[in-house]
């Protein structure tokens, strides 16, 4: 990042086929829409280049770049941005024709939709949260610096949110 | 049971267990306090299976390759314009990397290629095709904007936008459509393009009455910013009052606040 800022813009190709995958994933995970989280991911990137300036290159360029992301979605949200779901039942439907275990995976579908839909019952922030530390792989510290606050405040919150998480859950089974 | 093992697992402590972001010897401490004590234990369970529950999450599916060539286009078109904005002795040598090449060797490089170009673009035969055929090139590239201008992605919309900039010359038709988006477009990066994109037709009165008209229409700080910094390029005075308005609002960022007075005074 340091050499794009000194304007080898080339060289932002690298950082976009390191982790573009990454950001596509973290903004999937948040909203179920693909195609609109690719229009995010390329948002993040127009912005790093027009803010390189502000990369101080003193912590990791990941977080810098969570940093942005998480800004990004911000604003998606507050435009009231389309919130698209992706139809993820035709693959399904279509692998369960010819499936054996035809019934386990059709219980395990279910099981997938149930955890989406207790992911997507949290609030915004909190859902974040595990989808930054279990999806992306974020370390505490690294969260705490995105969201403006201390590293023992995101483990307890992290914590509850995986207690809300399972509650919702499991209130979904009991439907 | 030792008064050590009694003590609670914070949730804290809890959330290093999980990442295993605690010595080998706390770590070995608490895995025999769930072994034993069954409260421990189901605290870990419930801790675990919620974690574990998350693995099952929807698969991820692979980004569409057209979001690679949207990046690959969004950077060549960031690129020329950067480029644009050197003096072109550097362009030439951030063209040539990192060789290094004498001055005068630049020099007579550009002399050869000068002397290239007059030989093909001066006056032959040719020359009427040469246009009849940049002509059409032009109004294909003019199509073609249109065209992407309408697709849902903002990411083909940001290149049609940008594909404006290597259009010598825009009809009232590619204006207006600009003008259009620059109003009414959803995404924040395709009417930033949109403000520089009308900028450099800002001797066009509709170009330039669209960039006028819109500081009253934009929500967002960073394409108000954008607006307020291409008026004062231009210098245009009849900007101030739409300006003054957008003051008015009690809503409005503080740091466009600041830079949109910043720039009344300026232009005034």
């Amino acid at each position: 990042m340091t050499q794009v800022k000194e304007g080898q813009l080339d060289k932002l190709s690298l950082l976009y086929k390191r982790y573009s995958r990454a950001l596509f994933g973290y903004f999937y995970h948040l909203t179920h829409d693909a195609a609109h989280s690719e229009d995010l991911v390329q948002t993040v990137f127009y912005r790093i280049l027009k803010y390189r300036h502000t990369f101080k290159g003193d912590g990791k360029f990941t977080t810098w770049m969570y940093h942005m992301a998480r800004n990004v979605r911000i604003d998606a949200l507050k435009k009231g941005s389309r919130m698209h779901y992706a139809e993820t039942l035709e693959p399904w439907e279509a692998r369960l024709e010819t499936s054996p275990n035809r019934e386990m995976e059709l219980t395990q579908q279910e099981e997938v939709a149930r955890v989406r839909q207790a992911l997507d019952s949290l609030p915004e922030d909190k859902k974040e949260l595990l989808v930054l530390s279990r999806y992306q792989g974020l370390k505490y510290h690294e969260i705490a610096k995105m969201v403006k606050s201390t590293e023992g405040a995101v483990k307890v919150k992290i914590h509850r949110a995986l207690k809300d998480l399972k509650a919702a859950f499991v209130a979904l089974e009991n439907e | 049971m030792n008064e050590r093992n009694m003590k609670p697992i914070t949730e804290e402590i809890w959330m290093d267990y999980l990442s295993g972001n605690l010595s080998a010897e706390e770590m070995e401490a608490i895995g025999q306090r769930i072994e034993k004590e069954p409260e421990v234990a189901a605290a870990w369970e419930e801790i675990k299976s919620t974690w574990d529950l998350l693995t099952q999450a929807e698969p991820l599916p692979e980004p569409s390759t057209e979001m690679d060539a949207g990046f690959d286009a969004m950077l060549a078109q960031y690129a020329a314009k950067e480029l644009k904005r050197k003096p072109l002795m550097e362009q030439l040598q951030s063209l040539l990397g990192t060789w290094v090449v004498p001055r005068w060797a630049v020099g007579a490089l550009l002399l050869i290629i000068g002397f290239g170009l007059g030989r093909v673009l001066g006056p032959s035969g040719e020359s009427e095709e040469m246009v009849a055929l940049t002509q059409e090139v032009q109004d294909m590239r003019q199509m073609m904007m249109l065209t992407l201008l309408e697709q849902p992605r903002a990411q083909d919309r940001m290149r049609a936008v940008s594909m404006t900039q290597s259009l010598p010359t825009a009809d009232e038709k590619v204006i207006e459509a600009l003008v259009q988006t620059l109003h009414t477009d959803a995404n924040v990066n395709v009417r930033l393009v949109a403000v520089e994109a009308l900028a450099q037709y800002s001797e066009n009165p509709v170009a330039r009455m669209g960039l006028i008209e819109s500081i009253a229409k934009q929500d967002s700080p960073l394409v108000q910013i954008a607006l307020a910094e291409v008026m004062l390029k231009l210098g245009d005075t009849q900007s101030v009052s739409a300006f003054e308005e957008l003051l008015e609002n009690p809503a409005l960022d503080t740091t466009v606040q600041e830079v949109v007075q910043e720039t009344i005074s300026k232009l005034i």
